[in-house]
């Protein structure tokens, strides 16, 4: 019997043990994927011919013993839709691209394909991975993500699909996007890990450009010891996205020269910054969950101290590189008026007003970012790890726009898009749950590069909790 | 890009301009409305067969609600020393 809960690791020990064969899997998957993927709002298309092409390609290569260093051999995965993939269409979850088709792969697909991972689905995601301003759930033409811990709220993200396909076990990974918050929101969300790794590790061709200088593509799946492996696959140089060559293959982000960059990823007694504020306004529960999983930091034998936050116009920052970057990549549809088509409001004018974006404020923004990345940079010269709640919330209600929903809560430092202004690799971890039953997260952050270093402290919070392990009620 | 997108950075920041001089403030005040009315000029000559009357007020609001948050992008000191990375 197939555990649906399983993790990529476990599936991998069943599958060289023969006791289940990859088609089995991938027809295990696709069925739970059609029995309840449309409900959680998290598939967009299912490829099952694809699938079972792949599967049995990786049942042959298990029986002859083709398995070295391929660690996803056989086991099934979704890819958020904004990833090209032979087989279906790549509709970037927005009406005006609806009916695209890329006949190609995505470098991430490519190597997942020759690791003999098999893609049996292109998961929901949030029109234009939010880039036009949505305001409210309801951002996609599937409709709203809703994470499988109650339905009645939404998934996060902008990788809804990813995040409400892996908590509700339709797939036991899936490759997720983040241009500022769009992995470790779900991923808090649906209480699973998520990894957003350095800008640069992981080639980005054939992917959704939202912004060319913020975006990332990272695992989501239920440990951060998955997260890990999945990493180990989809991370290396790649000539066709020029931000990888700023990471390979000399192993430094040559983009910043600093020493804290590429620590020895075995460190084992680590300094962990706490941001000042960063949990004195969250609801209650994600106050109590996060100083529980400082106490598991500091039991595992880290060092903690409270940080001051450098203060920089983070938010404003990001929002004008986004804004100007964005409305250049999707300037066609602006220009032919399919922006109105949008699903959201917000975006069927927020692209229009992106547009209007003053080129000296994007070079302004650009320029401070160098500065914040100095500043960063000397934060992380004093701690291996920044650590902060990964949401101030738990997940937002469908039907109510943000703005309307949580006003008691304030955010502390502006953590997720500082770190992604700096390129830093992030974790988001289960760490309890909240309100209405809903799941609470921690997240830990590394100075860029240190992607390895990171995911070590993480899998040893995951060796001391039990939080991962829990899984959404009506999915067995 | 997560929930928090440029509008709501533009509302959580917007309580940012407080603590920026009055005189600052002050003239943020007066120029928001000008620069909201001509930056939706700019998109109705540009996107305007697109949008209608309601559309383009919905938008200058948008520009106007945004406009303390960029305010305090502009006010971040920058020297010609500062690059580009």
């Amino acid at each position: 019997m197939i555990d649906a809960f399983a993790t990529v690791a476990e599936l991998a020990r069943a599958l060289r043990a023969r006791e289940v064969s990859s088609v089995e899997l991938t027809k295990f998957f696709l069925a739970r994927l059609e029995k309840h993927g449309a409900a959680l709002g998290a598939i967009v298309t299912l490829l099952p011919e694809r699938a079972l092409r792949e599967a049995a390609a990786a049942d042959a290569d298990l029986a002859s013993g083709n398995t070295q260093n391929r660690p996803l051999l056989g086991i099934p995965y979704g890819v958020k839709d904004l990833l090209a993939a032979t087989g279906g269409p790549t509709t970037y979850g927005a009406e005006p691209y609806r009916h695209q088709v890329l006949d190609y792969d995505a470098a991430v697909i490519e190597k997942l394909r020759d690791g003999g991972a098999v893609l049996v689905a292109k998961l929901a995601m949030v029109e234009l991975a939010g880039g036009f301003g949505y305001d409210n759930a309801d951002a996609s033409f599937t409709g709203p993500g809703r994470t499988p811990w109650n339905t009645k709220f939404w998934s996060g993200g902008s990788s809804s699909g990813p995040g409400a396909a892996v908590a509700a076990g339709l797939v036991p990974f899936a490759i997720g996007s983040e241009t500022s918050g769009s992995i470790v929101t779900p991923s808090a969300f649906c209480g699973i890990s998520g990894m957003r790794p350095t800008f640069g590790a992981v080639s980005r061709h054939g992917a959704m450009a939202l912004s060319w200088t913020l975006d990332k593509l990272g695992p989501m799946a239920r440990t951060a010891a998955d997260c890990n492996t999945i990493y180990g696959v989809i991370a290396g140089e790649d000539e066709r996205d020029a931000a990888t060559a700023r990471v390979f293959p000399s192993g430094h982000a040559s983009w910043v020269n600093s020493d804290v960059m590429a620590r020895p990823a075995n460190k084992r007694t680590l300094r962990v910054g706490l941001p000042k504020g960063a949990w004195d306004h969250v609801q209650p529960a994600v106050r109590d969950n996060f100083l529980r999983g400082v106490a598991v930091l500091e039991s595992s034998g880290h060092t903690i101290a409270e940080i001051d936050y450098p203060d920089f116009p983070y938010g404003p920052a990001i929002s004008v590189i986004v804004d100007a970057e964005g409305a250049s990549a999707f300037e066609e549809i602006l220009r032919d008026g399919r922006a109105k088509t949008l699903r959201a409001k917000a975006d069927q004018l927020g692209g229009f007003e992106s547009a209007a974006t003053l080129a000296i404020d994007y070079i302004r923004a650009q320029r401070i970012r160098v500065k914040i990345r100095r500043a960063l940079l000397d934060v992380f010269a004093n701690v291996d790890l920044i650590v902060a709640p990964t949401r101030s919330t738990v997940a937002y209600p469908i039907g109510v726009d943000f703005s309307e929903v949580y006003k008691e809560v304030k955010s502390g430092p502006a953590v997720i898009p500082s770190m992604n202004l700096l390129g830093a690799p992030a974790v988001a971890l289960p760490n309890g749950f909240g309100e209405n039953g809903l799941p609470t997260s921690i997240q830990l952050n590394a100075a860029p590069a240190n992607d390895v270093l990171l995911m070590n402290a993480a899998i040893q919070f995951q060796l001391a909790t039990d939080h991962h392990t829990k899984h959404p009620r009506g999915f067995d | 890009m997560s929930h928090t997108s440029r509008r709501r950075f533009a509302q959580s920041l917007a309580a940012a301009a407080a603590v920026m001089p009055l005189t600052a403030l002050a003239e943020t005040r007066e120029a928001s409305p000008a620069m909201a009315k001509a930056l939706t000029e700019l998109v109705r000559a540009e996107y305007g067969k697109h949008l209608d009357a309601a559309e383009l007020a919905r938008i200058e609001k948008d520009f106007a609600d945004a406009a303390p948050a960029l305010e305090r992008l502009r006010a971040f000191k920058l020297g010609n020393e500062d690059s580009l990375p």
